[in-house]
């Protein structure tokens, strides 16, 4: 690999020096093509007292997490003294641009984080990523060890696994959420059926629950496009799916898209209801993306629909507006085609491409991170001995209790200025679990297990782990397992439209009936049968 | 007879063929040295320019990594096709020229009419003053800037809408109303931009020969009059210039602002070519037909300079070639 | 009648300077706003009392940002790229626009309508990509310099204006026995120093808020140009209000403010540069003037 970016250097100096229109052409004739065509061979000589490389891609969350500051790093790097680690930092920012282009041009790190949904049908098609099945078989028992078997849906392709990890997930962190304040003033309850919902959003936009004579407060914002209150619509048996994904369920014996359900209709009626009496703040769907649960958040919206662990934090938020505030969960309301929240699934995974020289041992540094000694070292929040108590006297992790991070004041506000950059967010350490806290892994023995899990209970509220089994509790997934060919030519055009017509329904701006035939219309002459054909094929 | 007056006309015609040879090989070297200047920049563009723009036949290819850019089987027009035939793409092409023509007609000379004021200030402070607040909003990016209009616009508490409220009208909500979302465009990017553009033309101002202003000022002319006979001929140059390059950009309406302001529900107005490029294309990875599209775009452009630049030869103006 | 015109005069001069005194003040108020959020509390910020006067003064946001190792990195790397990129550019571009500003160059028109055609066409992402590649650039600032070498908008304008300088100069040189270089360099620059500014300040501004192509180009975390660790503090944190860990949910409180601070302290290079560049415009009426 390195050779031959060597040659083709050499070739553009070549290029560079004559500069002639002669040469320009001669070149375009036999221009290089992409290094991905070089096959990556697994068993490659290694020549004696060089180090292998092999490169990790990170998303996000700060350049020097990636860096020989980290304190994971460093164990990573002191556990494989024969592996020279190079690491690639792609900003969160820029994620969806570059890999794209990652793709197209074969530029893929030995072990690239990306999207199974979004990234592995465009790297199938170009025929850039290897079997990891066999591989984990061999390296990877940790890995498979603590991985649920559906988890791998979405990477299998013609019966083979493409993926070498999925992150540890939470399969729904979302749920309702509630001012319990408001609900005590207004004299209502946590509602339990979408008639109570309806009644709640409507009674805290038009009847002050702050009590301050204005009118200020609204039942719940609505996100871009509607693209995220899925619990109004599963009360109709429907849902629309996170980001306009879709959400298939098996109908008749076939896979179908809840998108074009009579339950859809239903669901859009009932939401321009609730607008038409003003039971949704004014700036939703037309919101920018980013400030989803500002309302709730400043004490103007009374309800959100959000994920459970952020329960705490947006109490602690509201407070400084209204010290009275309380934020309760409440179940999905029901209604006569059931209820449900809408769970991600699991999006994040590590593949390896075709340019990797040493797929083994990629597959070997990941599971090193799944093995419950090394994993009971390093998935504590924050870093280590900094922003959390170091090792106890079994090697395992301690975080500092939300108690405990009180009572040291600037003294922790310091701690974590001084540690800012290397945040865990997103990267490497994804795999083992930093979405809604630390999970054990079924793998731990049993103390060890004891002593995170109590970790993590002691971190939220009661309200916080209320919210969390409320929202295992109505979980519901797309049983669609994974994207499908035709998607990438139809469903862009098929999800704009959809995201279209449900808010100009919500928002009562277009006739419903006439929406909906139109919307139906469409879906058949623009890769819906087509889609569905496919999605049953699986 | 005959082949000796074609081997006559045929030395003739080589002899002028030589002679033109070698009058040319003196007149660069006379130039030897303009040549040399442009060496490096000729490099710059065969390599970072031309090289890669042979790649751009994936837009007649179904580009396939494994098989590079040239081994990618051949489609014709299928990206071509697939781009006119898509259901979107009329409304798409008809919002784009819409909000095309109103920044040719508005957004662009904006700057110009900023600029002949700002140069009637007298008053040195206050002119850098003006001229330097003006500039400052280019520096937020559309993201930004966007997110700044939500909050001043915003149906529920926004500065605006307050103000309406106030003065006893219903209120607003501004970004839900597709027929209110060209005119957003429009208004945002002459706040935002119109001082930064103004910068090139102040620029040229600066070098106007101020005895032709004493000259007028002796003849009698006023403000008006020296705006419009002094001022504005010695901008004719750099407004010309800007105005076909733009035009080679007139399908280009700017994906960021655009893209950061739309949202589903004004999308009968408010979707563009590159919004639209963006969805299909880029997110999807599916680069050949992209290039398609941007060569369309360019095939536009191209016209539209040309025509631009015949018609600024014909009014005696400086053209680009 | 001479007192009239003299009223008219004033009154016109009044409306035009209360004209442009309006415009100005609601084109910078986004600005101003910006600057009032990123000293602002949260809660105020996001109740929306914060207009262009901070509410709750707070320099935390400040704080945090100029703490952060990454964002000084940044922030150094931002100043190497911009500097090195603007000087290439400006050499580039001058080298360029000269010769082919001069008509009476054989094969002028017919480079000029290369670099038209090259401006209207330009190469799509990916063979740019793999150009850029195989010249060994990738994950260098190279890669951020080379390939943009030239704007051929602003290479346009300069030679337009190079153009228009009046001939008899260049001739009178040429008869003292003066080089093209020389003509360039002594003669055709100083004239256009106002030009020549407006592109440097065109370049460095371009160059400063450089985002896309170091998204595609650099791996390196610690190459990375300041636009990017901006834009991915600001992603990421608005991307953990929906996912994150308890422990992120710390950082993110006065979020808003410091999205706002970040954006300030990105321009404060560029509104520091401003008033230095502004000051050769009126230079250039002065030569103007000395010329005349």
């Amino acid at each position: 690999m390195s050779e031959q970016r060597t040659f083709t250097r050499r070739q553009a100096l070549k290029l560079m020096g004559v500069g002639t229109l002669g040469t320009y052409l001669a070149a375009c004739a036999s221009p290089a093509a992409p290094a991905a065509t070089t096959d990556g061979s697994g068993d490659a000589e290694m020549p004696a007292g060089e180090k292998k490389t092999i490169s990790i891609s990170h998303i996000g969350g700060g350049s020097l997490e990636a860096s020989e500051k980290s304190q994971r790093m460093q164990l990573l790097r002191a556990n494989f003294p024969d592996i020279e680690i190079e690491n690639r930092w792609v900003s969160y920012g820029g994620y969806l641009d570059k890999i794209p282009v990652q793709i197209a041009s074969g530029d893929l790190a030995d072990l690239q984080f990306c999207n199974a949904f979004n990234d592995i049908p465009l790297m199938m098609e170009n025929e850039i990523i290897i079997e990891t099945g066999p591989l984990l078989e061999e390296y990877g028992q940790n890995i498979v060890a603590v991985t649920p078997a559906k988890a791998w849906d979405s990477t299998i392709y013609d019966g083979k696994q493409y993926a070498v990890t999925h992150n540890i997930y939470d399969l729904n962190i979302w749920c309702s959420q509630y001012r319990g304040d408001w609900l005590d003033k207004l004299g209502l309850g946590v509602p339990e059926t979408i008639d109570e919902y309806g009644e709640v959003l409507r009674a805290f936009s038009n009847s002050d629950p702050d009590g301050n004579g204005k009118k200020d407060t609204w039942g719940r914002l609505l996100y871009n496009s509607v693209r995220f209150d899925d619990d109004f619509f599963h009360a109709f048996g429907v849902a629309v799916g996170h980001h306009l994904n879709g959400f298939w369920r098996e109908r008749d014996g076939q896979l179908a898209l809840d998108w074009v359900q009579p339950g859809m209709k239903d669901a859009l009626a009932w939401m321009s209801d609730v607008w038409a009496d003003g039971g949704f703040h004014p700036d939703s769907i037309s919101i920018p993306l980013g400030q989803k649960d500002n309302a709730f958040h400043a004490s103007f919206a009374g309800n959100v629909y959000t994920s459970w662990n952020s329960i705490d934090f947006a109490q602690d938020k509201i407070r400084t507006v209204d010290p009275d505030a309380v934020i309760v969960a409440g179940p999905a309301p029901a209604g006569p085609g059931g209820r449900g929240y809408t769970g991600e699934g699991w999006p994040w995974c590590f593949v390896i491409p075709i340019t990797a020289q040493w797929p083994e041992d990629c597959v070997r540094i990941i599971d090193w991170f799944f093995t419950p000694d090394i994993a009971a070292q390093i998935m504590c929040e924050g870093v280590l001995g900094v922003t959390n108590k170091g090792l106890n006297e079994n090697g395992w992790c301690v975080e500092y209790t939300p108690e405990e991070k009180a009572a040291m004041g600037d003294e922790w506000a310091n701690k974590q200025n001084e540690v800012q950059d290397i945040s865990v967010f997103w990267g490497l350490w994804l795999t083992i679990g930093t979405l809604g806290g630390v999970q054990p892994f079924p793998t731990f023995p049993p103390d060890m297990k004891k002593h995170f899990e109590d970790m993590l209970a002691a971190k939220y509220s009661e309200n916080a782990l209320a919210a969390k089994d409320l929202s295992q509790e109505y979980l519901l997934l797309t049983e669609k397992a994974r994207p499908v060919a035709a998607e990438k030519e139809f469903w862009p055009g098929l999800q704009t439209r959809f995201g279209e017509f449900i808010s100009q329904a919500v928002a009562g701006a277009i006739d419903l009936d006439q929406g909906w035939s139109e919307w139906l219309d469409f879906f058949e002459k623009n890769g819906g049968p087509l889609i569905t054909e496919q999605v049953n094929q699986i | 007879m005959a082949t000796s007056a074609v081997s006559k006309t045929l030395q003739g015609a080589s002899g002028q063929w030589k002679r033109y040879l070698a009058q040319l090989l003196i007149t660069v070297w006379t130039h030897r040295y303009l040549y040399l200047m442009l060496v490096l920049p000729f490099i710059f563009f065969i390599i970072f320019r031309f090289y890669p723009m042979v790649g751009n036949i994936i837009a007649f290819k179904k580009y396939q990594l494994m098989h590079g850019i040239w081994g990618s089987p051949w489609v014709g027009l299928k990206h071509f096709r697939s781009l006119f035939d898509d259901p979107a793409f009329l409304r798409v092409l008809r919002n784009t020229l819409s909000i095309a023509a109103l920044k040719l007609l508005v957004t662009f000379p904006a700057p110009i009419v900023l600029a002949l004021f700002i140069n009637e200030i007298r008053h040195m402070v206050y002119k850098r003053f003006v001229q330097t607040i003006v500039y400052v909003p280019h520096f937020l990016s559309w993201v930004i800037y966007g997110a700044i209009l939500y909050i001043m616009l915003s149906p529920a508490n926004g500065l605006i809408n307050n103000v309406i409220a106030s003065l006893g009208m219903e209120k607003i909500a501004f970004f839900q109303k597709p027929i209110l979302f060209q005119p957003i465009v429009i208004i945002s990017s002459l706040l935002k931009e119109t001082g930064w553009a103004a910068i090139i033309y102040l620029a040229t101002i600066s070098t106007i020969d101020l005895t032709l202003y004493e000259a007028a000022i002796i003849d009698g002319a006023n403000r008006w009059q020296l705006m419009r006979y002094v001022t504005l001929p010695g901008l004719a140059m750099t407004i010309v210039t800007l105005f076909i390059l733009q035009i080679g950009f007139f399908l280009n309406v700017g994906f960021e602002q655009i893209f950061i302001l739309q949202n589903s529900m004004v999308l009968t107005t408010g979707d563009v070519i590159e919004t639209f490029i963006y969805r299909v294309g880029i997110r999807q990875a599916r680069f050949d037909f992209t290039t398609a599209a941007g060569l369309f775009n360019g095939l536009v452009g191209m016209v539209l300079v040309l025509m631009a630049d015949r018609l600024a030869k014909r009014m005696d103006l400086p053209g680009i070639f | 009648m001479v007192a009239a015109r003299s009223f008219r005069f004033r009154f016109e001069t009044f409306l035009i300077y209360l004209g442009l005194g309006i415009f100005a003040f609601v084109a910078v108020t986004p600005f101003l706003h910006t600057i009032a959020r990123s000293f602002s509390a949260e809660a105020p910020i996001l109740r929306g009392e914060v207009y262009i006067w901070p509410v709750g003064f707070s320099l935390d946001a400040y704080e945090r940002l100029v703490f952060g190792g990454t964002f000084w990195l940044a922030y150094r790397n931002s100043f190497i790229i911009t500097t090195s990129a603007t000087l290439v550019q400006m050499l580039m571009t001058i080298l360029c626009a000269y010769p082919l500003s001069r008509a009476y160059l054989p094969g002028r028109n017919f480079f000029m309508t290369l670099i038209v055609f090259q401006m209207i066409f330009p190469p799509s992402l990916i063979p740019f990509y793999l150009t850029v590649r195989e010249v060994g650039l990738i994950d260098s600032w190279g890669s951020l310099i080379w390939p943009y070498a030239i704007n051929t908008f602003n290479m346009i304008v300069l030679k337009s204006y190079f153009q228009a300088l009046p001939k008899e100069l260049e001739e009178s040189a040429i008869i003292d026995g003066a080089n093209d270089f020389r003509v360039l360099l002594h003669i055709m620059l100083p004239l256009s120093v106002p030009v020549l500014l407006t592109l440097t300040l065109f370049y460095v501004v371009a160059n400063w808020n450089l985002f896309l192509p170091a998204i595609f180009f650099i791996n390196d975390g610690n190459k990375q140009p300041l636009q990017v660790i901006l834009r991915d503090m600001i992603w990421s944190m608005q991307l953990a209000t929906q996912t994150a860990s308890a422990d992120d949910f710390e950082r993110l409180a006065g979020m808003e403010a410091l999205k706002a601070s970040s954006v300030i302290i990105a321009a404060i290079p560029m509104l520091i540069a401003y008033p230095f560049f502004q000051r050769y415009f009126i230079k250039g009426i002065m030569l103007g003037a000395i010329k005349g």
